[in-house]
């Protein structure tokens, strides 16, 4: 019995890998290519682009200081809701 | 050949210390430092360093204790052990090509090593039910020996 509650609960710390950016249904979010452009007009060089589980549009790539990059946005209002860089 | 004491099939001070350092770092990665970040990914070549030099003590003993140390478990508790070395191995290697920039972002590597993780999860749970089992069944610490 212990041994399953240590199996389950182990789940929990990587089932939800990335944050949970809105509840916004998708017709409310910022266009797919429109945001991808604004990103590169801002000096972004953008390796991959991802609509996450937890409803985020993900980058990979390099900022303008040609940083690495991993950035989660608000794809309601293009905010950043979680960075990093490796 | 397994220590003894007072009977006990204590494991080479060298397999306690390899399977400590392992444990530890596993749940680190696991429950503590599990966001990707840099910590993570420094971390995470520890248990690949374990494996590394578990396979090379392996290869060079002379006195094949390491060997012999294997052949004191039943088959299903060697089959499970040898498995957990291998998702080691998996979701170490697919942790680093997740920061080769030819394979960072990529899906499917981020896969690989999420479900390799999983399985050693898994793995993990299929382990310490045996040896609380043994444990049970021989009437003995059998949790104890790979501590002191």
């Amino acid at each position: 019995m212990f041994n399953l509650i240590v199996f389950f609960s182990s789940f929990s710390a990587f089932v939800w890998a990335g944050p949970k950016c809105t509840d916004l249904s998708k017709e409310e979010w910022v266009n797919q290519e429109n945001f991808q452009a604004q990103l590169i007009k801002e000096g972004y060089k953008i390796k991959k682009f991802k609509v996450t589980k937890g409803n985020c549009y993900e980058i990979y790539g390099w900022n303008k200081d040609s940083e690495k990059i991993e950035i989660y946005f608000n794809p309601a209002n293009s905010k950043i809701v979680k960075q990093k860089k490796w | 050949m397994l220590n003894k004491r007072n009977g006990d099939p204590i494991k080479p001070f060298s397999i306690r210390v390899l399977h400590l350092i392992l444990v530890v770092s596993l749940f680190l990665l696991v429950f503590v430092f599990y966001d990707g970040d840099k910590i993570h990914r420094f971390l995470g070549y520890a248990p690949l360093l374990v494996f590394a030099l578990r396979s090379l003590w392996a290869l060079i003993d002379k006195n094949k204790k390491s060997l012999k140390s294997l052949s004191s478990f039943p088959i299903l508790a060697n089959l499970t052990h040898f498995s957990i070395w291998f998702f080691v191995l998996l979701a170490g290697l697919s942790g680093h090509m997740m920061t080769i920039d030819r394979f960072w972002g990529e899906d499917w590597v981020e896969n690989f090593h999420d479900y390799s993780v999983k399985a050693l999860m898994l793995l993990t749970v299929i382990h310490l039910t045996g040896v609380f089992y043994d444990s049970f069944r021989k009437k003995r610490p059998t949790w104890r020996y790979i501590f002191y």
